[in-house]
């Protein structure tokens, strides 16, 4: 019988978990758009870990458990803070952008490319980030964001060209690069 | 040359081009979109622009970095929650041992209340950083706070950037201190990266201070001209080093440690557990000790 609980294993959570304080805290950047948002959602994220640490099992994938706890911080922080609008997010949109097959403009400098990553719908933005950013499996991202793989995949897909669409306007709006028509061969 | 059309293979291969891209397929799967994708120029052309679209998104987001106080807010927050977390009684515990835990909880409270980490103030509420400050220091030996008081009020709530100034601008910044740049640089594991160093005050008091930054933890040698009446002499020293002690302390979760230096006091102050801090000091000690000296 013990009077008090097992002693938090303070240590063992500091080494598996800071490590992965970057990944995190570049995923809340551009989940909230901003880096204060993101400075609250990534210590509050780290708290809700330390909590439930006696529930994470030592051998698992500590860096998926702790993006899967990210990404209810600021689910939460979103629906806490932010204005309903923010909040739902762009929704369905871009379908009056030209189709763009063509690679981005090396021209773009990356502040660019995080404002067009910016610019499309957050689910699909969430996993972009964490499939092309933070280079989680199919697998990992669905269990992470809590939906089917099936769903990740139709994200992504659709996310990308978002993206790519968002990027061949900037490139254009610059004179820079080639339309679509022009970047298919003939 | 392009495929003449885009017939089903086409059609195939870019429904599983992100899979491919992703490496996401079965090796046959993937085989086949290699094959198609090494005789079909348009569909590599496809192929490669996500390859480059994925890669550019990659280091955009990549290349920004968390502040280097993120680490010690998140450390401080876990810090503060363990500290509430082990005096809360277990659930199945007997009832007698919950008086016991109960009576030893009332009895600790005080002292807990008085040495329990607060939480920071918002970065513009500049009264709140005062009062911080006032409240972690309170119970510190007098002649440790100014180390305290500067690192919480400069390094802590500026949140200084990891690409600080140039060595030029904080040479200059540091004027007749100068030398205590290339003096703590060649201290320090290299790992450490100085990220300011410059002289500044706070509540009327001048000091000179260098900032560093070790994988998310923040460092500060902090120095001041002693004052009348502030001494070590009542205080037993962690550590001497060439007949100079070097006393600690540990306040609202940063840990000290001071020595003196001619008219000087020099400081050691981090979030890093207290041996390390107390180590930091003493590679120091000499160097900072042999640059102040030049300046009496």
């Amino acid at each position: 019988m013990r009077l008090f609980s097992p002693k938090p294993r303070l240590e063992e959570f500091e080494a598996a978990a800071l490590p992965h304080l970057a990944d995190l805290y570049r995923t809340a950047t551009r989940l909230l758009g901003d880096s204060g948002r993101a400075d609250d959602v990534v210590q509050e994220a780290f708290l809700v870990a330390w909590k439930n640490f006696d529930r994470f099992e030592a051998g698992t994938n500590c860096r998926a458990w702790l993006f899967r706890i990210l990404f209810h911080c600021a689910h939460h922080y979103r629906r806490k803070w932010l204005n309903p609008r923010e909040v739902a997010g762009a929704g369905e949109v871009i379908d009056q952008f030209p189709a763009a097959d063509a690679a981005p403009s090396a021209q773009l400098t990356d502040q660019e490319v995080l404002r067009a990553l910016d610019a499309i719908p957050r689910d699909y933005r969430a996993v972009v980030l964490l499939v092309d950013v933070e280079e989680f499996s199919y697998k990992d991202a669905a269990g992470i964001l809590e939906v089917p793989i099936g769903t990740v995949m139709s994200r992504l897909s659709r996310g990308r060209r978002l993206l790519r669409e968002q990027l061949a306007v900037l490139a254009q709006s610059y004179g820079l690069g080639r339309t679509n028509r022009e970047g298919m061969s003939a | 040359m392009s495929h003449p059309t885009f017939d089903s293979a086409c059609e195939q291969t870019r429904q599983h081009l992100d899979a491919y891209i992703d490496r996401e397929l079965p090796a046959e799967a993937g085989t086949r979109i290699l094959r198609h994708l090494e005789t079909c120029p348009d569909c590599a052309a496809d192929a490669e622009a996500r390859g480059t679209l994925k890669s550019r998104v990659h280091g955009a987001v990549r290349a920004v970095v968390p502040p280097p106080e993120l680490a010690a807010l998140v450390r401080r927050r876990v810090a503060r929650e363990q500290e509430r977390r082990w005096w809360q009684p277990d659930r199945t515990a007997a009832p007698r041992w919950a008086m016991a835990a109960a009576f030893t909880l009332v009895a600790g409270a005080g002292l807990w209340f008085a040495t329990r980490p607060r939480p920071l103030p918002s970065l513009d509420d500049r009264p709140a950083q005062g009062a911080f400050i006032r409240t972690i220091s309170a119970g510190l030996a007098g002649v440790l706070q100014p180390g305290l008081a500067d690192h919480v009020h400069c390094a802590v709530f500026r949140r200084y950037p990891r690409n600080g100034p140039s060595a030029a601008e904080m040479l200059a910044q540091l004027g007749a201190y100068r030398d205590l740049l290339g003096a703590v640089s060649a201290a320090v594991p290299k790992t450490w990266h100085v990220v300011m160093a410059h002289q500044c005050s706070y509540q009327g008091r001048h000091y000179v201070h260098v900032i560093l930054h070790d994988g998310g933890r923040l460092v500060s040698l902090v120095v001041t001209r002693r004052q009348e009446g502030e001494s070590f002499a009542a205080m037993t020293p962690a550590l001497t080093v060439g007949g100079v002690g070097i006393y600690t302390a540990e306040a609202g979760g940063f840990r000290i440690a001071g020595f003196e230096s001619g008219s000087y006091l020099a400081f050691v102050v981090s979030d890093l557990d207290p041996a390390r801090n107390l180590e930091a000091a003493s590679w120091l000690l000499k160097d900072v000790s042999r640059v102040l000296s030049q300046n009496l």
